[in-house]
């Protein structure tokens, strides 16, 4: 299944929107149960910061195990740079 | 009054109303008009999202590290000059900065360890919440415009990043400063190439 960001606004700030997104996300998109593979779509973003990131991964993945997640980054250059930082944190 | 005299005048006093955030709510509303701005000046797409990612970074750091905390004034200082060839922003609070943030976590430090912490360590006053980016985004950031300087003082330490053309060169180095500032203030200049 495809998740669209977009849908939860286009510019991703604030750790307090990351985390309602991810908790509406978790009420109304997402089933708990369940193998299939869930594509986080950022296409359509115009900002996107590590702070809104982190509180919504973390969020999502008290749920769901990461390896269910397949992050599709698009063009936005704050996106990829989120990214980047994001994964420098998991790199030992 | 500037944003500096704001931070370390001894009288309590609000910032003036057209720089003044109390709440993150509108601090939020003016950072989101930022990227607005740039692209009708006309600058690209890129830097404007990154832009506006840096002072959504910024900015939040404000808020998440003072929330119920604040010594005296709350909420924050956000200043922006924008025209086709130059940006400016200066955001500055009076909260608790970023020694006292991240002694919790890494007691004994002084100011100047505590921005080279911030800056290049994934470590959050925060913890066990698992934060910590912010500071490394803004860096990450605005290693990718040649034409830029931040200066982020906390303390009695200033940081100072300027860009290079190329990135591996941006020159980043922390002094010691005879001021002594117990919040946070940061500006940065970007020139449009």
């Amino acid at each position: 299944m495809k998740i669209d960001i977009k849908k939860f606004g286009t510019i991703l700030i604030s750790r307090p929107a990351g985390r309602e997104a991810a908790l509406a996300a978790l009420a109304y998109s997402i089933p708990k149960n369940g193998t299939e593979t869930i594509e986080l779509d950022f296409s359509d973003i115009d900002v996107l910061t590590p702070s809104w990131m982190d509180e919504f991964l973390q969020t999502l993945t008290q749920q769901i195990p990461m390896e269910r997640f397949n992050i599709v980054e698009g063009k936005n250059a704050s996106v990829h740079m989120t990214m980047k930082t994001i994964q420098e944190l998991m790199t030992p | 009054m500037n944003a500096l005299h704001w931070v370390t005048s001894p009288s309590v006093t609000e910032p003036p109303q057209e720089v003044y955030c109390q709440t993150r709510d509108i601090v939020q509303a003016k950072v989101e008009s930022v990227r607005t701005n740039l692209l009708q000046y006309g600058w690209d797409e890129s830097t404007s999202s990154l832009i506006t990612a840096v002072l959504g970074e910024l900015t939040s750091n404000t808020f998440d590290h003072n929330l119920g905390q604040w010594p005296d004034v709350p909420g924050c200082w956000f200043e922006t000059t924008i025209d086709q060839h130059k940006f400016v922003t200066i955001v500055a609070d009076r909260g608790q900065g970023v020694r006292s943030s991240l002694q919790r976590v890494r007691p004994g430090i002084n100011d100047h360890e505590a921005l080279r912490i911030a800056f290049t360590e994934h470590v959050t006053g925060r913890a066990p919440e698992k934060r910590g980016n912010g500071l490394k985004f803004v860096m990450n950031a605005l290693r990718e415009f040649p034409k830029v300087n931040l200066t982020f003082q906390s303390g009695d330490a200033i940081l100072s990043f300027q860009g290079q053309m190329n990135p591996a060169n941006a020159s980043f180095e922390i002094i010691n400063d005879q001021s002594n500032i117990r919040g946070v203030v940061a500006k940065i200049e970007l020139i449009r190439l």
